[in-house]
C-alpha cells in the first residue's frame, strides 16, 4: 500500500508539473505587438551621467510629442533602457529591446562603451539604432543596423590636436580608462605626438589628483589634455588650479566634458577651458525648439540634446513614409536625408554621419559659448 | 617608467604622502582597535568612514556654506570646522557602535564561528554602502571651499598649504587624545587587557561587551574625524569613498601590524608615500593593483607586519 | 525516547528518499533533469519577468549563479574557506574564451577546457601561498586577487583594456551555430555542465575529500593532528571552486559576445556568496535553490533589483545571525544525538 501512494504520489507531482508545462508552452518566439510601437532611448537615466541622459531623452520625447501632436496614422510611444552608460548593463537591457515586439527603433546609445556592448545585440535583433552621441571609432562599420548622427572621435581627436598646436603648447596627456576616453586620448596622441610631454591614467570615480598634478607639474607641460567625463574633468580641474604651478595651464578636453554639470562642479576652474564637441548648441541653432524644451521641461537642455531630438525626428519621418518594420526602416534609414531642426542628416555606408561637424567651445562667465566651427 | 620624478618631485610627493597617510591613520587605527580586541577585520568599517564623509557635506548644506569664492576667516573657520568634526565623529561613532550590536555581538556571544562573522561583516559593509547609493544617486557630492588652499610658503618642490598643515596638526592632536585614553584611563586599560586575552579580563572582573562598545565606538570616532579633515582636503566623496581608503587603511594596519597601534601609524605613513611615489613612476591607474599587491605580499611573507606580535596559528 | 527534531526541509526529503527503492529513485531523477531542460520552454505570465523575457533570466543568472554557487559551495560551503575573489576564475575563463575564441581558430569545445585550466592554474598558485594563512586573511587576499584580476583588465589594453572585447565567438555543436538570438542553447549547454559537475561534486563528498572538507570545516587544527593533510584538501576545494567558475566564465563570455572588465567587479562575487550562504553552506541542492531565488526574485519584483545589494547585504548580516547555516543546511555526519 505504501509503495503504491508513495509512486501515486510521484506521479501526480509529476502530472501537476506537466499541465503547468503544457498549459502555458509555446514554440514561437513573436507576438505581434498588441499596444503602439516604440522607440526606446538607450543611456544613462541614473548615475553620475544621468544629466546628459536625461536630457537626450527628453529630446525624445520631445520629437515624439511634436510627431503625435499632428495625429498620425502610426502612433508610436517613448519608452527608455537605462544603462547607466555603462557597458556591463546594456547588453542584456538591449536584449530586452530586442524581445519586445513593439520594440521599434532605438535613439542610443549615449556613451561608447555602452553601445559598442549592444550592438552585437541589436544587430541580431535587427533594430536600427542612431546614435546621438557616441563617438568611439570602433563603431564605424560595426553593424549594418547602426548609425550616428555625430562626427566620431576619428575626427574630434585630430580637431583637439589642433587646437593644442594652435595654442603653442606642450601637452599632457591623461585618460580615464574608458573606452571613449582612452580611445579618444589614443587619438590625440597620435595626431600631436611631437608636443606631448607626458601621460598618466586615471579611473572613473577618482578623487585624489595630487600624484597627477605632479607629474604635470615635473613635465613643465603648458597645457593638459583629458580624455575622459566631466566628474572627474571637474576635480582634475579644480587640483590643477589650485596648484600654483599650475595655476594658469591650459585644460583641453572632448564632448565627455562638455557639459553644465562640469561648469557646477568645477565652479569658477572652468573658466577658459578649450573643449570640442561635434554636437550645436540648441540654443544657438534651434531656438524656438529651444523656446519649446525649456517651456517643456523647465530646464536648460544639455549637449547633444539636440541631436537626440534629430535622431528621433529621423526615425520618425521613416514611420511616416510608412517603413513600421525594423528591416524596412533600416533600409530606409540607410539611404535617406533628412532635414531636421538646425541640421540635415544622412548616413554613411559604415554608419557614420554624412557631415562631419565639429565645434569648439569654452566656458565664459560660468556658460558654455559656442566658439567656432573647426 | 620615469623615476627621475621621484628626484625632482621628492618634497612635493613626500608632502602629499604624508598627508594622506595621516588620513589613512585615522581610519586604520579603527581596524586594528577593533582587531585588538575581537580578532575580526570590521569590513564595515570602511562605510562608518562613508558615513563620515556624508555628515560633512550634510551639515555643511544644512549651514548653507557654498563658499568657494570666499573662504573663511581662520578663527571662523576653526568654529564652524570643529562643529563638522564633532557632527562626524557623532554620526560614525554611533553608527560603530549600532553596527557591533547588530552585526556581530549576538555572533560572539554565542561563539560562531569566524567565517560566520566575516560574512556578517561583509553584509553589513554592502547594506550601508549600497544605502548610501541610491541615497546619493549614485553621483559625486561636493563640499566646499571653507579654507584658503593658497600656498603659505614653498619647501622645495613642496607647497605648504593651510589645508594640509590642518590635517597634520589635527592627525596628531587625535593621537596624542588617543594615547591618553589607551594608556592612563581606566577604558584604555580595559581595552589592553582584553586585547591580550579576554578570558582572563573576564575573570579580572572588566565588562568585556561595554569595552568592546567602547572600541568600536572610539574608532568610530577616529573615522569621523578623519572624514571630516579627508572632506576639507578632497571636496568631494561619493558612496564608494570608503571602499578605497578601507583597503589602503587596512593595508596599512597590516603592514604595521594588526593590532598594534603605534604599527598602525607607521604603517599609514609608509604606504601613503609609497603609493604617491609609485603614482608617480607607473602611473596612476597601476596605483591600486601596487595597494593591494602589497597587502598580499605582506600577508603572505611576514603576516606579523613591520611592528607586529606573533600570530596565533591558523585558526577558524 | 525520541527528541523533537525541528522540522528541516533537507531531513523530510532525505526521509524520502531513504525509503524508496531504487527504480523510484531514476524515475524521479529522469522525471526532474527532463522538467528543467524544459524549462525554456514555459511561457506562463505567472512566471514571466517584467524586463527582460524569463529565458533570458533563465540563462542570466538563474543557472549561471547556481553554477557558479555550486562551485563556491566546494570551497566556501563545504571546506569553510571564505573566498572573496571568486569572481576572478570567472573573469579568467570569460577572458580565456574571448581571447582565444578572437585570435586563434580554436573552437569553443577546445577552449573549455583550456579557459578551466587557467583557472585551476590561478586557483593553485594564489591557494599555495594564500591557504596556509587564517580565514580573516585568506578572505583579504582573495578580495585582493579579485579585484587586482579586474584592474589588471582595465589597464592591459593587449586584453581590451577598459573597452574589452566584442565579437566574442560562440560554440558550434556538429554544424549548429549557436546564435546570440536564442539563448535556449546556451541554457542546455550550462545546464548539461551543471548537471556534470553535481555529479562530480557528490561524488567527491561521498568519498575522502568529502570528509576532509566536512574535519577541516569543523576544526582545522584537529584535523591536522587527526592526519588529514589539510592544506592539500583545501588547495583541491579552491582549484575545484575554480574550475567551475572559470567554466562559467567561458560559457558566459560565448552567449553575451562583448565583455567588459567591470562585468568582473565585487559585487558578483558578493552575489555568488550571498546565493551559498543563504541557499545552505555546504549543501548542494541548497545552493541552487539559494541561487535560483536570489536570482529570480530581484528579476521580478522589480523595486526590487536597484537595491539588490542592500537586499543581500542585509540578507548575509541576518542568515548569519538567525540561521548560519542557510536555509537547507547541509546533511551533519553521523550525529548519533540526533537519532536517539
Amino acid at each position: 500500500m505504501k509503495v503504491l501512494t508513495k509512486i501515486g504520489s510521484a506521479a501526480t507531482a509529476a502530472a501537476l508539473m506537466a499541465s503547468v508545462l503544457v498549459a502555458g508552452t509555446t514554440t514561437a518566439n513573436a507576438a505581434p505587438c498588441a499596444a503602439n510601437l516604440k522607440i526606446y532611448f538607450q543611456g544613462a537615466l541614473t548615475g553620475s551621467y544621468a544629466e546628459t541622459g536625461i536630457n537626450e531623452y527628453n529630446g525624445v520625447k520631445l520629437a515624439i510629442k511634436n510627431y503625435m501632436a499632428k495625429s498620425p496614422t502610426t502612433k508610436i510611444d517613448a519608452d527608455a533602457i537605462d544603462t547607466e552608460a555603462s557597458g556591463a548593463k546594456s547588453p542584456a537591457l538591449a536584449q530586452k529591446v530586442v524581445d519586445d515586439p513593439c520594440g521599434l527603433a532605438v535613439v542610443g546609445g549615449m556613451y561608447s562603451g555602452e553601445t559598442l556592448a549592444a550592438a552585437p545585440i541589436l544587430q541580431a535583433g535587427k533594430v536600427p539604432t542612431i546614435s546621438p552621441s557616441a563617438t568611439n571609432p570602433q563603431l564605424t562599420n560595426k553593424s549594418p543596423y547602426f548609425h550616428r548622427v555625430v562626427a566620431n572621435d576619428l575626427v574630434q581627436g585630430p580637431a583637439l590636436a589642433g587646437i593644442a598646436k594652435r595654442l603653442k603648447t606642450k601637452v599632457f596627456v591623461v585618460d580615464d580608462a574608458t573606452p571613449y576616453g582612452a580611445g579618444l586620448a589614443k587619438i590625440f596622441k597620435s595626431d600631436a605626438a611631437s608636443i606631448i610631454v607626458g601621460s598618466d591614467s586615471v579611473t572613473e570615480g577618482t578623487t585624489n589628483f595630487s600624484s597627477v598634478v605632479t607629474k604635470v607639474k615635473s613635465s613643465k607641460a603648458t597645457a593638459v589634455f583629458y580624455g575622459g567625463y566631466y566628474p572627474e574633468a571637474a576635480i582634475f580641474v579644480k587640483a590643477l588650479r589650485d596648484n600654483p604651478s599650475t595655476k594658469n595651464i591650459k585644460f583641453i578636453a572632448g564632448d565627455g566634458v562638455l557639459d553644465g554639470e562640469y561648469i557646477k562642479l568645477a565652479k569658477k576652474n572652468a573658466e577658459g577651458s578649450y573643449l570640442t564637441a561635434p554636437g550645436l548648441d540648441m540654443k544657438a541653432a534651434a531656438p524656438t525648439l529651444y523656446k519649446q524644451y525649456k517651456a517643456e521641461y523647465k530646464k536648460e537642455p544639455g549637449l547633444y540634446t539636440l541631436e537626440a531630438y534629430n535622431a528621433t525626428y529621423f526615425i520618425l519621418e521613416g514611420i511616416k513614409a510608412g517603413k513600421t518594420e525594423r528591416d524596412a526602416l533600416n533600409t530606409w534609414i540607410g539611404g535617406a536625408t533628412v532635414k531636421g531642426v538646425g541640421m540635415t542628416m544622412s548616413f554613411l555606408v559604415t554608419g557614420d554621419s554624412a557631415a562631419t561637424v565639429m565645434n569648439e567651445y569654452t566656458i565664459k562667465n560660468g556658460k558654455m559659448v559656442w566658439v567656432r566651427k573647426l | 617608467m620615469d623615476f627621475s620624478i621621484l628626484f625632482s618631485e621628492f618634497a612635493d610627493l613626500t608632502l602629499n604622502g604624508v598627508v594622506v597617510g595621516a588620513i589613512y591613520a585615522l581610519v586604520s587605527l579603527g581596524y586594528t582597535l577593533v582587531y585588538g580586541v575581537l580578532r575580526l577585520i570590521n569590513f564595515a568599517h570602511s562605510e562608518i568612514f562613508m558615513m563620515g564623509t556624508m555628515t560633512c557635506v550634510f551639515v555643511t548644506s544644512i549651514l548653507g556654506f557654498t563658499g568657494y569664492e570666499d573662504p573663511l576667516p581662520i578663527w571662523h573657520f576653526f568654529l564652524v570646522f570643529t562643529l563638522i568634526v564633532i557632527s562626524a565623529a557623532i554620526v560614525s561613532g554611533g553608527a560603530a557602535v549600532i553596527l557591533e550590536i547588530v552585526a556581530y555581538r549576538r555572533l560572539r556571544v554565542i561563539g560562531a564561528s569566524r567565517l560566520s562573522s566575516l560574512i556578517s561583516a561583509i553584509g553589513a559593509s554592502f547594506f550601508l554602502s549600497e544605502v548610501f547609493r541610491l541615497l546619493t544617486g549614485n553621483k559625486n557630492l561636493d563640499f566646499p571651499r571653507m579654507i584658503n588652499k593658497e600656498p603659505i610658503f614653498q619647501f622645495s618642490s613642496a607647497y605648504v598649504t593651510q589645508d594640509k598643515i590642518l590635517v597634520l596638526v589635527g592627525a596628531v592632536v587625535i593621537f596624542f587624545i588617543l594615547n591618553r585614553v589607551i594608556n592612563h584611563t581606566k577604558l584604555g586599560l580595559g581595552i589592553r587587557a582584553v586585547s591580550q586575552d579576554e578570558r582572563t579580563s573576564v575573570l579580572m572582573g572588566v565588562n568585556v561587551n561595554r569595552v568592546i562598545s567602547y572600541t568600536f565606538l572610539i574608532g568610530g570616532i577616529l573615522a569621523g574625524s578623519g572624514s571630516a579633515f579627508y572632506m576639507v582636503f578632497y571636496e568631494t566623496t561619493r558612496f564608494n569613498v570608503g571602499f578605497l581608503i578601507g583597503i589602503s587603511a587596512f593595508t596599512a594596519a597590516v603592514l604595521g601590524g594588526i593590532g598594534n597601534v603605534r604599527g598602525a601609524l607607521l604603517g599609514s605613513f609608509v604606504l601613503g608615500l609609497f603609493q604617491q611615489y609609485t603614482a608617480a613612476v607607473l602611473g596612476y591607474n597601476w596605483r591600486d593593483v601596487i595597494t593591494f599587491a602589497v597587502l598580499v605580499l605582506v600577508l603572505l611573507i611576514k603576516p606579523t607586519g613591520l611592528l607586529g606580535e606573533a600570530l596565533q596559528k591558523a585558526r577558524m | 525516547m525520541a527528541t523533537k527534531k525541528r522540522f528541516n526541509l533537507r531531513d523530510a526529503f532525505g526521509d524520502k528518499w531513504e525509503k524508496s527503492n531504487r527504480i523510484q529513485r531514476v524515475v524521479f531523477r529522469v522525471i526532474v533533469i527532463a522538467l528543467f531542460y524544459a524549462l525554456p520552454f514555459l511561457n506562463n505570465p505567472i512566471i514571466d519577468t517584467p524586463e527582460t523575457s524569463f529565458r533570458s533570466i533563465l540563462f542570466y543568472p538563474l543557472i549561471m549563479f547556481s553554477l557558479m554557487a555550486v562551485g563556491l559551495n566546494v570551497v566556501v560551503g563545504k571546506s569553510g574557506i571564505l573566498d572573496l575573489g571568486y569572481v576572478a576564475f570567472f573573469a579568467i575563463g570569460a577572458y580565456t574564451q574571448a581571447m582565444l575564441g578572437l585570435k586563434t581558430s580554436l573552437t569553443f569545445w577546445e577552449i573549455l577546457p583550456l579557459a578551466m585550466g587557467f583557472a585551476m592554474f590561478a586557483g593553485l598558485i594564489l591557494g599555495l601561498p594564500a591557504l596556509r594563512l587564517r580565514g580573516d586573511y585568506l578572505a583579504i587576499i582573495t578580495l585582493g586577487f579579485g579585484e587586482i584580476v579586474r584592474i589588471i583588465a582595465v589597464n592591459t589594453s593587449a586584453i581590451g583594456g577598459a573597452g574589452g572585447l566584442t565579437g566574442i565567438p560562440g560554440p558550434v555543436l556538429f554544424g549548429y551555430e549557436f546564435t546570440v538570438v536564442d539563448i535556449r542553447p546556451y541554457y542546455w549547454l550550462t545546464l548539461t555542465i551543471l548537471l556534470l559537475i553535481i555529479w562530480g561534486v557528490l561524488r567527491l563528498t561521498h568519498r575522502k575529500p568529502g570528509r576532509a572538507w566536512e574535519a577541516i570545516r569543523e576544526d582545522e587544527d584537529v584535523a591536522e593532528f587527526m592526519g588529514v593533510s589539510t592544506l592539500k584538501y583545501k588547495l583541491w576545494a579552491f582549484i575545484i571552486g575554480g574550475a567551475v567558475g572559470g567554466a562559467a566564465g567561458a560559457v558566459f563570455a560565448s552567449q553575451i559576445g562583448s565583455i567588459q572588465p567591470d562585468m568582473f567587479s565585487l559585487n558578483l562575487s558578493i552575489m555568488i556568496l550571498a546565493c551559498v550562504v543563504f541557499g545552505g553552506m555546504g549543501n548542494i541542492w541548497g545552493v541552487i535553490f539559494g541561487a535560483v531565488l536570489l536570482g529570480y526574485i530581484p528579476e521580478k519584483l522589480r523595486f526590487l533589483s536597484d537595491t539588490r545589494i542592500i537586499f543581500f547585504g542585509l540578507l548575509m548580516v541576518v542568515m548569519m545571525n538567525i540561521r548560519p547555516n542557510g536555509l537547507v543546511p547541509r546533511k551533519k555526519r553521523e550525529k548519533i544525538g540526533d537519532k536517539l
